[in-house]
């Protein structure tokens, strides 16, 4: 048996930014729809339906389904992003334009219908990004540019922050695993992502006991949030309320969970 | 190092897990609080409800209380209090919990996981080591105390002759109760052990085969049955001491504080008695002698598991 891949992977497959770009400009605001799970992200989170389960416009969900995907009337117009698609050569299923606006959060969450064992992997391509977009993996920065290529293990926890100025757009695609997509991935370049700003604050409290004597008295949780939030400010750190809500909830999981083997 | 910048000064190791292959311990800065809820995983539960003791936690290998060892002593147990569960163990700690200069440790789990090692390959030296260790961890005075009591989980008096091995020097006692008492109470709330297979062949001499034909009560009866009678083989050669329920609370004061070398002044013997007015494991209850009431309880098929198989056992334990 083959040795399992890696959370994060940039598959030797790159294409061209400008290309699918121009494709995106073609997009007017009528084919974006906005996800409704307001619980999940705050800010603007919407997609468009490239493939979907017999070609319907607007399915921005991905069908876990095993009906018959097709591509939508909107793909027809998008020459790049088509070309995009067919140079797959395994079995897609939904595939779409994810878009998180300029200041738009999605929290951490993990998503169940995937999974490399079930024979089914998400690949995200970057189609515009910008440098203040931060996507965390198991609590692991990865980076990706634009016109790169990534399988992704989302059954594990992760988030984004868009933190930039523009809009971050991602071409998702569901892909059938097969021989083809599994020596592509066995030949892409393996991450294991960057420490979060947040990780490096929570090592300095572990290490220095004043900073702990600031937050150990603090029992109610929001008034405990905003002291971190306080103390990394003037510390320098960039991270977000959101990076210590999704750490306590890690934490609170890991101890529910301790005595399971 | 200097004490003043060990990051696991003023830590406690609450628990111990494997997820991964190599156990872990996890480490929270417990401050001063007592471990004075009827169960140490309340104590720890309680402490976790602090933001940041859920959030800052150290990570260490098992090694790590070996290596603090002798930098940081802790104490050395005063007393083990084995028992069948449900026969009055908890109010026997909480009397002993009221003594300021006494930590009380009541079924720590991290003890169950060490002594569970062997199942992934360690040996009786290694867990004997990291027992010790972990009890030296557990125990750094926090507020003076100096002596610490441990009241293990039912099912270790499995475990006696290696816990000896480890703690040589620690006095133990024995707490048992009449049995048709035990089984309506674990009817009504059955402990982890009273779960059908929890407990090994190798602990409890059950033939898993024969457990699917056994009621629920039967599968009881047997495990007590086995804790009995794994009780009666150990208390005199490793020179135990048998109590039973009936001599509740006063023997607390009278017998088990004197097998553990303790001696009470006066004052503290009134504040023991005055905390057994009060339900052990509900401490807003006062506590009420249910005996009458779990004998009228008990079904036909308890009466006749407890004539043929735990009365004799009972018997013995009360003669010795």
């Amino acid at each position: 048996m083959s040795s399992p891949p890696p959370n994060a992977a940039k598959l030797p497959l790159v294409f061209d930014p400008a290309g699918l770009q121009a494709d995106l400009a073609m997009l007017g605001s009528a084919e974006w729809v906005a996800h409704f799970n307001t619980g999940f992200f705050s800010g603007d989170w919407s997609g468009a339906a490239l493939r979907s389960v017999g070609g319907k416009d607007g399915a921005i969900y991905a069908d876990t389904s095993h009906g018959d995907f097709a591509n939508t009337a909107l793909l027809q117009e998008c020459l790049h992003l088509q070309a995009v698609i067919e140079s797959f050569q395994c079995p897609l299923r939904s595939v779409r334009l994810l878009r998180l606006t300029a200041g738009s959060i999605i929290r951490e969450h993990r998503d169940y219908d995937l999974g490399y064992d079930a024979g089914e992997v998400r690949l995200h391509v970057p189609v515009i990004t910008n440098p203040q977009v931060e996507f965390y993996l198991n609590n692991r920065r990865i980076r990706m540019a634009e016109g790169e290529c990534w399988y992704l293990d989302l059954n594990q926890p992760h988030r984004v922050q868009n933190r930039g100025m523009t809009d971050r757009v991602h071409l998702v695609i569901d892909c059938q695993l097969n021989g083809w997509l599994r020596d592509l991935i066995s030949q892409g370049e393996a991450s294991a992502g960057e420490e979060s700003s947040y990780e490096t604050f929570h090592r300095q409290v572990l290490q220095e006991p004043a900073l702990q004597e600031e937050l150990i008295g603090i029992t109610d949780q929001p008034a405990f949030i905003q002291r971190i939030m306080g103390l990394a400010q003037l510390r320098g750190f960039s991270f977000l309320e959101e990076d210590v809500t999704a750490a306590l909830q890690s934490a609170r999981r890991s101890w529910m969970e301790r005595n399971i083997l | 190092m200097s004490r003043a910048s060990d990051p696991l000064d003023g830590w406690l190791p609450i628990s111990i897990t494997h997820f991964t292959q190599e156990p872990i311990v996890d480490w929270c800065r417990f401050g001063a609080r007592r471990f004075s809820e009827p169960f140490f995983d309340h104590t720890v539960q309680n402490e976790l409800r602090k933001p940041f003791n859920l959030l800052f936690r150290h990570k260490t290998t098992l090694d790590m209380l070996v290596e603090r060892q002798a930098q940081n002593p802790g104490l050395e147990p005063s007393g083990f209090i084995y028992h069948m569960s449900r026969c009055g163990s908890t109010l026997a700690c909480q009397m002993l919990d009221t003594v300021a200069e006494h930590t009380v440790l009541s079924e720590p789990q991290p003890v169950d996981t060490l002594l569970r090692l062997d199942r992934r390959g360690y040996s009786d030296e290694q867990r004997m080591t990291y027992l010790r260790a972990w009890m030296n961890a557990i125990s750094q005075p926090r507020n003076g105390e100096k002596r610490l009591y441990v009241k293990l989980d039912a099912w270790h008096v499995f475990d006696l002759p290696l816990l000896r091995r480890a703690f040589p020097d620690t006095p133990w006692v024995f707490l048992y109760r009449n049995p048709l008492e035990v089984m309506v109470s674990a009817m009504r709330s059955p402990g982890m052990h009273m779960i059908r297979n929890y407990l090994t062949e190798d602990q409890t001499g059950i033939d898993p085969a024969s457990v699917p034909y056994m009621t629920q009560t039967e599968y009881m009866a047997r495990i007590l049955e086995s804790l009995l009678k794994s009780a009666l083989q150990h208390l005199e050669p490793q020179a135990g001491k048998a109590l039973d329920y009936t001599g509740l609370p006063e023997s607390v004061i009278t017998e088990i504080a004197p097998h553990f070398g303790l001696k009470l002044t006066a004052e503290q013997i009134q504040v023991m008695r005055e905390k057994t007015a009060f339900h052990a494991k509900s401490p807003t209850e006062h506590f009420q002698p249910d005996v009458e009431s779990k004998q009228k309880e008990a079904s036909d098929e308890i009466h006749r598991l407890c004539t043929t198989l735990l009365d004799p056992l009972y018997d013995q334990l009360r003669q010795l």
